[in-house]
């Protein structure tokens, strides 16, 4: 499956020094918010990352964005490992992957008009000329749903839902193969949310596009994604097809997880499934970390992690005991 | 569910009649909240839902007669709680009644509570400044953090906020708000900045302490799915203004208002992949000199001419099922 993956990570590791003291501060540990996950996501897939705050999504979102160089682990890009790129090869390569973060509202510069906003990648990328640029902004306006004359307006003069239509158009500027969103809906209304998901399944079919997405809302993340990956405090501990996750989870955690989701249903009323919070990241349990939690917890479980394995096609979860 | 016999104006805890509140700005009038009537029995526990910014806070905080100043002022209507009018009160008079009768929790835990002070001390606070202290107040906070079900609570009354995650936090925040034994507990957003384990947690706590105290609540929350899970009644806003009421198992069975219908339809359920979503077209409507009519109209698939200018009366579909939509009004 990690073949034929158009972006892939290899026992990623996202470590950060924690330091005491504040003239000669030194390091007294480290928070591990990424600890060597591995995945691929196939052309044209979406990958959702599901978990409870603090998980690392965002961190992994981050360094395969290359706004954090990891640890330790590859990126590997069209068969390319980015990790070792020169900075120049950075630069040419970073339309290629494209980002849309959660908050529509700190995310555009307020002093630009729309058709800066979504042209600065051009400029930057010195990507076509003038007569082009200009094109390209109605092209891409049109692409999210817009008219032409809106490109002279201001973020403030839109709503929160159309903020993230501009930071979608931007994205989409250099014409990239891969789109990362850290919760792209996540500040949005419930009647907005639905707009903006549609939009993304559309751009996807039409421009084969591939995601990764983060989001902390199951339902989400399973509308939208042909695979789903659960986090648990730095560590990857089931991925597959949103279906079989879905339908049969093997993971304790993914399973808790699932149960908690509320429905909008009175007549299922849902049982507290987990007890107790997640552990700190910095002092993170021995052995497998969810075994404090863990329902079907077995003494070795707190001695030696688990590690991925397969239990069916695609289908890969880390438990001694499940699977 | 809507009990007859507490179905007299007597046993209703809390009334509000045609309720405004507005924000007075540069901009020109906020109507954050435009004429909303509702009543919460004792020992009830209502939903009142709506996306953000429909007025579901200002409603909350008018009660509270917290309104933020100078800019807002609540300009007419009544809020009985026990038969006596909230805005006919003095700041005094309001000032024993918050955090003792009635008392609130809001949406940030983190932010909720006072960084720089122990949890413990100002849990004993809220008490103090309403009762005599009788016995150990250290006790009395360590009986509330154990009753919130915060783990280890001899060492916890001395930590401060910061120490304290948020699902704790709100823990904390709960155990403020029942610190009195109020007769209604508002809970503006209590499980939106928390994590889904810890939201079901706090959602069963909360359950809990319904059942115990007998309190009433408000729950205000932007989703729907928590409603479902604790309420007996849902109040829905839209654009300041409640356009419907029902009883929970009414609401989620058969909603009325074409944006109830529609709002139930766009939320994506787990296991239950639906194709493509329906979404509401159009953006919520601004509460700035709001038009006459029905505030959904300029989204609604079903506005007719009348829409557009005349505000629907609430019609009554069945026991406890209100709705204001010119499709079901009678006149
Ligand atoms: N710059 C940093 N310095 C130190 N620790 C960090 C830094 N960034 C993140 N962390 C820690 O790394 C862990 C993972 O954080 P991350 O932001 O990836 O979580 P997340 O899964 O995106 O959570 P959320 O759902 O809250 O967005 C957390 O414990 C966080 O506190
Ligand atoms: N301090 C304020 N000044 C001006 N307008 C305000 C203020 N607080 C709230 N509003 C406006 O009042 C309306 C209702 O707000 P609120 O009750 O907070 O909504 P929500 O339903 O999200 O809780 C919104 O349009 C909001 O912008
Ligand atoms: S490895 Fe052990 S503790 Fe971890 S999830 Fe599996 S059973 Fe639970
Ligand atoms: S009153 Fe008219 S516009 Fe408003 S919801 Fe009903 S049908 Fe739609
Ligand atoms: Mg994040
Ligand atoms: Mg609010």
């Amino acid at each position: 499956m990690k073949n034929d993956a158009i972006i892939s990570v290899h026992e990623l590791k996202k470590y950060y020094p924690v330091t005491k003291g504040t003239f000669f501060s030194r390091t007294v540990g480290y928070v591990k918010a990424v600890d060597s996950i591995s995945f691929g996501i196939k052309s044209g897939e979406t990958l959702g990352l599901v978990g409870e705050s603090g998980c690392g999504k965002s961190t992994t979102a981050n360094v395969m964005l290359g706004l954090e160089s990891p640890t330790s682990g590859q990126i590997m890009f069209d068969g390319r490992d980015i990790t070792r790129f020169s900075r120049q090869e950075l630069f040419d390569f970073r339309g290629n992957i494209q980002a849309v973060f959660q908050d529509p509202f700190r995310s555009l510069n307020p002093r630009k008009k729309v058709k800066h906003i979504i042209s600065e990648p051009l400029f930057i990328h010195k990507v076509c000329s003038r007569k082009e640029i200009a094109f390209r902004i109605i092209q891409l306006l049109d692409l999210v749903g817009f008219d032409p004359f809106q490109a002279g307006l201001y973020p403030h003069e839109f709503s929160g839902g159309q903020r993230q239509r501009i930071a979608i158009a931007r994205a989409l500027a250099l014409n990239p193969r891969v789109i990362i969103l850290d919760e792209p809906v996540s500040a949005l209304d419930v009647s907005i949310q639905a707009q903006i998901l549609n939009l993304l399944i559309d751009l996807q079919k039409r421009l084969h596009l591939t995601y990764l997405i983060i989001s902390h809302d199951l339902a989400v993340v399973e509308y939208v994604s042909t695979h789903i990956g659960v986090m648990y405090l730095g560590h990857l501990v089931e991925m597959a097809p949103s279906e079989a996750l879905y339908n049969n989870p093997i993971h304790p955690y993914t399973r808790a997880l699932l149960d908690s989701v509320p429905v909008a249903d009175p007549e299922d009323i849902k049982e507290v499934t987990l007890e107790g919070e997640v552990p700190s990241p910095l002092n993170p349990p021995e052995g497998c970390a969810f075994h404090p939690r863990c329902p079907v917890c077995e003494p070795r479980c707190s001695k030696e992690g688990p590690f991925m394995r397969e239990v069916a096609p695609e289908h890969a979860a880390a438990c001694h005991v499940c699977g | 569910m809507e009990d007859k016999r507490l179905d007299t104006e007597n046993e209703k805890l809390l009334v509000l009649k045609d309720v405004k509140t507005s924000f007075f700005t540069k901009k020109g009038v906020v109507r954050a909240v435009d004429g909303v009537s509702f009543s919460i029995s004792k020992g009830e526990v209502v939903g009142l839902g709506g996306e953000s910014g429909c007025g579901k806070s200002i409603t909350s905080l008018s009660i509270m007669r917290l309104v933020p100043q100078p800019a807002g002022k609540i300009v007419s209507g009544e809020i009985l709680f026990k038969n006596e009018d909230l805005l006919k009160k003095s700041e005094d008079e309001m000032r024993r009644i918050r955090g003792d009768r009635i008392s609130m929790i809001l949406q940030d835990p983190m932010v909720s509570m006072n960084q720089v002070l122990r949890v413990g001390y100002q849990l004993g606070e809220t008490y103090r400044y309403h009762h005599k202290i009788s016995g150990s107040l250290r006790d009395m906070c360590i009986g509330l953090l154990k009753k919130v079900k915060v783990p280890a609570p001899e060492s916890r009354v001395n930590d401060y906020p910061f120490q304290f995650s948020g699902g704790m936090c709100q823990r904390a925040l709960i155990a403020m708000g029942i610190a009195n034994g109020p007769d209604l507990l508002i809970a503006d957003e209590p499980t939106t900045a928390l994590d889904v384990t810890i939201q079901a947690q706090i959602l069963k706590l909360m359950k809990d302490i319904q059942r115990e105290s007998k309190s009433s609540i408000i729950l205000i929350t932007h989703d729907l799915a928590t409603v479902a899970q604790i309420c007996s009644r849902l109040l829905v806003m839209y654009g300041g203004r409640i356009i419907e009421k029902a009883p929970v198992k009414t609401f989620y069975k058969k909603p009325a208002h074409p944006y109830s219908v529609g709002l139930i339809k766009s939320v994506p359920v787990l296991g239950r992949p639906t194709g493509r979503l329906y979404s509401i077209d159009g953006q919520p409507p601004s509460l700035i000199n709001p038009p006459s009519g029905c505030r959904f109209a300029p989204r609604c698939t079903q506005a007719k001419k009348p829409c557009f200018e005349i505000y629907p009366p609430e019609t009554t579909l069945e026991e406890g099922h209100k709705i204001s939509c010119w499709l079901y009004s009678r006149d």
